[in-house]
């Protein structure tokens, strides 16, 4: 089980395992470093990483969706190395059969920032000559010591006039090595994650988080169960209730009373039809005696209180 | 090209060359960067996305070149690249120049 890192490259989002991750950024970085003095940088770095999209693309399918580390190192192979224009720029066959000695770009004096203590006059040096930064650290006390304080003034002479190492083509020349390779890339971050992973910062940290990791499961667990003992609880009721309910309906409202309570319904309403139709000269008789009869009391009430006056 | 000498021999011409190859692919028809790379693959001039992208923009930066945006149907829109007028007479100039080259070298052996 891997962690995934999400990203997008030309607006399409990628999964990719985090070692892969690494691999890739480190690739794009160093791809920006060449790029540094290249006035299209960024619409380059936006077609090599729509290539490397298109390219992730043919490693992913409809039940495949995390690219590993393999694929992205086939890819970054694939892509080669980034080569600047107007520098030395390798191509594929190049690349694979490259010769040290006449490739290696010419050295330079920079100053490199990286472990520096001052202004990283002494790790320039280092990188340049090839030796412990610790003896050139040395040598200049020394010579500051012997010289009455001159030392002290060189360095700030070359504070001034040596420039910092920028771009990953400075710090090639700084050290003399040759072009960086996309494998030597792959390599250097695969070590720097190695590195990281064995670290004790990483360490306790992992730590930390498995104890928390733990923790959380525990409470997981025990919320687990709580909710199924509720979840039971509460079927247990809904069923009992069913069950209940389900008893009295059938107690008033079996099958047979059902149809019993049918047939009654029918009998009354056509026992209603059937007196209705045969009585209803009567019934209109019935009312028109009624009508009479109030008519009469009506003529006689009116008569009496005529004759009365 | 077998062995490192030889090829520490030929690569500079190579280089030097890359760009008038990619300028005559694109001069033939109209072409994305991975029709580019994919018709260079079979010839010495095969080369990856790393080196051909800054090249395309290089050229375009020189007028030589130039792209539209076409729409596919996967995947985001893609950079399509033709010929300029410059860059027709840059490969002209290079062709003829290539051909200077190679009749100075021929003459220079009698």
């Amino acid at each position: 089980m891997n962690k995934v890192t999400t990203i997008h490259l030309g607006g399409v989002a990628y999964q990719l395992e985090e070692g892969a991750y690494d691999v890739l950024r480190a690739y794009l970085d160093d791809a920006a470093a060449k790029l540094a003095n290249d006035p299209d940088k960024d619409e380059i770095l936006k077609d090599l990483e729509q290539a490397i999209g298109f390219k992730l693309n043919s490693h992913l399918s409809a039940n495949k969706n995390v690219i590993t580390l393999p694929e992205v190192e086939q890819v970054i192979q694939e892509m080669g190395p980034v080569a600047a224009e107007g520098s030395d720029s390798t191509s594929k066959t190049e690349e694979s059969e490259s010769t040290p000695t006449s490739e290696w770009p010419h050295k330079k004096l920079y100053r490199i920032r990286e472990g520096q203590m001052i202004s990283g006059v002494c790790t320039g040096l280092a990188a340049y000559f090839n030796i412990d930064v610790t003896l050139v650290r040395i040598l200049f006390v020394l010579l500051t010591i012997l010289t009455h304080g001159v030392g002290i003034l060189i360095y700030f002479v070359m504070v001034m006039i040596v420039p910092i190492a920028r771009t990953g083509k400075d710090f090639e020349q700084a050290a003399g090595v040759p072009p960086i390779t996309a494998q030597e890339l792959i390599d250097r971050a695969k070590k720097s994650v190695d590195d990281f992973k064995n670290s004790n910062e990483w360490k306790s940290w992992m730590g930390n988080l498995h104890d928390e990791h733990l923790n959380w499961k525990k409470q997981q667990r025990a919320y687990k169960m709580q909710h199924k003992a509720w979840k039971q609880a509460e079927k247990s009721r809904w069923k009992a209730e069913a069950r209940r309910y389900r008893g009295e309906y059938q107690e008033h409202h079996s099958v047979v009373s059902e149809i019993f309570g049918i047939a009654c319904a029918t009998l009354a309403i056509s026992f209603v039809l059937w007196f209705l139709n045969g009585h209803v000269a009567l019934i209109h008789d019935f009312f028109s005696a009624l009508h009479n009869a109030y008519e009469s009391f009506i003529s006689g009430l009116a008569g009496v209180l005529y004759h009365g006056q | 090209m077998d062995t490192n000498a030889e090829d520490s021999k030929l690569t500079p011409l190579r280089k030097g060359l890359l760009e008038m190859a990619v300028l005559k692919v694109i001069s033939g028809k109209e072409a994305y960067a991975a029709d580019i790379l994919e018709r260079l693959n079979d010839t010495p001039f095969a080369t990856q996305e790393g080196t051909l992208y800054p090249l395309l923009s290089k050229l375009r930066r020189d007028g030589a070149v130039t792209y539209e945006w076409v729409e596919s149907e996967s995947g985001p829109p893609r950079k399509y690249y033709s010929l300029t007028k410059d860059g027709h007479a840059t490969l002209k100039q290079l062709s003829d120049y290539l051909k200077t080259l190679q009749t100075s070298i021929n003459n220079l052996s009698k």
